[in-house]
């Protein structure tokens, strides 16, 4: 199964969604930000080089760090090379091997985060509370029905207070999950909270987020 | 659907001009496919497809009782008919696959001329054919002598401005 975590707008906590929900599930998680890279890299072949045809999906894939990870290259010249329409069977070859693949999709609308959209057989928005972070949730929404990709969860991010959530779930169409501002995740920096501080209700949450993700699996 | 489509050779190019015009009062979705025996050089924005373009031809709307106007250039020779237009169904429960999600969200890929060290950065003097043979025929061409006039300026105009900075 293909999971995509997608949500319009930068620095609502896409990357840290994506990489705890991986942690959480055991899956792979995919770093598909072709042109600024999120998730950490290491030596050897990245998306880059898979879209480019010069390595396999599971070659590229990092077994042994706390999530496995499909990391991506941070140079122009890799981006140019590589070609974004391969991204649907580079996913397709790595859930194979793998079972469940998470991708980290890039902020936007345009064709880099279009296509982990039309590629996922579900996906998850993120955004925060702010106006600016709703409006581009609610636009990466409309791509996703555009490609039949259904919405599992909403993440509300950085939830502060304890306002209603209501008002985000009837916009998305979806139910929220809201994810305390926790000095825990901050704390974990690029590591899973969920391995980081099991106990913290960050990672409660995001084990909610896993558990409506397996049983939709399951269907 | 009325499609008007020319093509005009020079230096080693062909221009194809594609006019196609519509009476529907609805505007109507059409696909321009190249039937041209080579690639479509099509027009560029920051070195990548203009919109709407791809390698095998151009995808747009006529606007309703309107006029869609389109041309790109192919190093294939001339034929009867050069392009082909059809009607695209814009209808819902569209087939997505991959490459319409680039053509219809635009390439993610940054610019060929972004990127360090690139076949564009680093052609240095060398020109592509054709201009190296429509250069030839400025060179050693019959002129006509309006042109040898205004080859004439021009030179005399370099000239000038090139004396100051060797003094």
């Amino acid at each position: 199964m293909i999971v995509t975590v997608a949500g319009g707008k930068g620095g609502v906590g896409k990357s840290t969604t994506a990489l705890n929900l991986a942690a959480a599930l055991d899956a792979v998680v995919v770093d598909a930000d072709l042109t600024m890279a999120d998730l950490p890299t290491a030596r050897g072949p990245d998306l880059h080089d898979v879209l480019a045809d010069r390595a396999a999906p599971v070659e590229a894939v990092r077994e042994g760090g706390a999530v496995d990870i499909l990391p991506c290259g941070r140079s122009l010249a890799g981006a140019r090379a590589a070609d974004p329409v391969a991204l649907t069977e580079t996913l397709d070859a790595v859930a194979a091997r793998y079972g469940t693949v998470v991708v980290d999709s890039p902020a936007g609308l345009s064709a880099d985060a279009g296509l982990p959209l039309f590629a996922a057989d579900a996906c998850v928005a993120v955004t925060t509370r702010d106006r600016a972070a709703l409006a581009d949730g609610l636009r990466t929404r409309a791509l996703a029905r555009e490609f039949d990709t259904g919405l599992l969860r909403v993440v509300l991010n950085r939830v502060t207070g304890t306002a209603s959530t209501a008002q985000v779930a009837e916009a998305f169409g979806a139910p929220v999950i809201a994810i305390p501002e926790s000095e825990a995740v901050a704390e974990a920096g690029g590591a899973p909270v969920t391995a980081a501080a099991p106990r913290s209700e960050a990672a409660a949450r995001f084990g909610d987020l896993a558990d409506a993700v397996q049983s939709c699996k399951s269907v | 659907m009325h499609v008007d489509a020319t093509t005009r050779r020079r230096g080693g190019v062909t221009l194809v001009e594609v006019q196609v015009r519509s009476d529907d009062d609805a505007p109507q979705p059409v696909r321009v496919e190249n039937r041209l025996d080579g690639p479509v050089w099509y027009p560029r924005r920051h070195g990548e497809a203009a919109p709407g373009w791809d390698d095998a031809g151009y995808e747009g709307t006529v606007p309703a009782e309107g006029r869609l106007a389109v041309g790109y250039a192919t190093p294939a020779a001339p034929a009867e008919s050069p392009v082909e237009v059809t009607r695209v169904d814009d209808a819902d429960g569209e087939e997505w696959s991959g490459a319409a999600v680039v053509a219809e969200l635009g390439d993610p890929r940054p610019p060929r001329d972004a990127v360090a060290g690139s076949e564009a950065n680093t052609r240095g003097d060398s020109v592509p054919a054709p201009v190296a043979s429509w250069l030839d025929d400025v060179a050693t061409g019959e002129r006509d002598p309006e042109t040898a006039a205004a080859l004439d300026a021009v030179a005399a105009r370099i000239e000038r401005l090139r004396r100051p900075a060797e003094r």
